[in-house]
């Protein structure tokens, strides 16, 4: 990284869980795996606080659409399985 | 032919003998347009997300199946119009599939105690690749 942020909120070193683990599938018949990448409120976590990689954040967002469209993961409001 | 998955969510007031009627009616649909059936897998009762239709629970069936846009077409017209299923929503899995080997996989896969039927099948072809390759190394040495 060439350039210092001056303002650095939330600098997270994290690791993508999904490239750590390869047997962890993205998956929108899997609510329980979804359900940590979600907010209480229904809303999907940001890639900068979650640590996951952007491809698979945007295969995550996809899937918690879809799991929604299904009534798998709700639109709003927490997950109780 | 395209791979793909159905899921469409029931009443759970309709009665097993009612989900059976339209469940068949969809193997026939697929059958009769030259599609092959993979799974019907039901998950059962589910407690949904949110209410749809003022419903608080469903019954959960995923169709797992091959064939053509016409067939989607089809399902999810029979779907929309029988009052007993309140949602579905079709997904493509995998384009330009052939059935006949992915069901010899599927049948591997069930006997196997792994799920690793495709694995396996992949890591087989690489070492049908390599031989040749090594053949030739063995040649020019």
């Amino acid at each position: 990284m060439a350039v210092m942020n001056k303002r650095r909120f939330f600098h997270r070193r994290k690791i993508c869980r999904f490239c750590a683990d390869s047997n962890l599938k993205i998956n929108y018949k899997e609510p329980s795996t979804l359900k940590y990448f979600i907010t209480e409120r229904g809303k999907i976590i940001p890639r900068r606080i979650s640590g996951t990689c952007a491809k698979h954040q945007r295969h995550l967002a996809q899937e918690i659409k879809r799991a929604r469209a299904i009534a798998l993961l709700p639109y709003v409001g927490t997950y109780e399985s | 032919m395209n791979r793909y998955e159905t899921f469409s969510i029931f009443d759970m007031e309709a009665t097993s003998d009612e989900r059976k009627v339209i469940l068949e009616r969809i193997e026939a649909l697929i059958s009769g347009r030259n599609g092959t059936l993979l799974v019907f897998d039901k998950w059962g009762g589910r407690k949904l997300a949110y209410p749809i239709g003022k419903k608080n629970q469903g019954y959960y069936v995923r169709i797992d199946y091959c064939g053509n846009g016409e067939l989607v077409d089809a399902i999810e017209q029979m779907l929309r119009h029988d009052h007993r299923v309140l949602r579905f929503m079709t997904v493509l899995q995998a384009s330009d599939i052939d059935p006949d080997a992915l069901k010899a996989e599927m049948a591997e896969a069930e006997k196997a105690p792994e799920p690793a039927a495709a694995p396996e099948k992949e890591v087989t072809a690489p070492k049908a690749e390599t031989t040749p390759i090594e053949s030739e190394i063995e040649e020019k040495e």
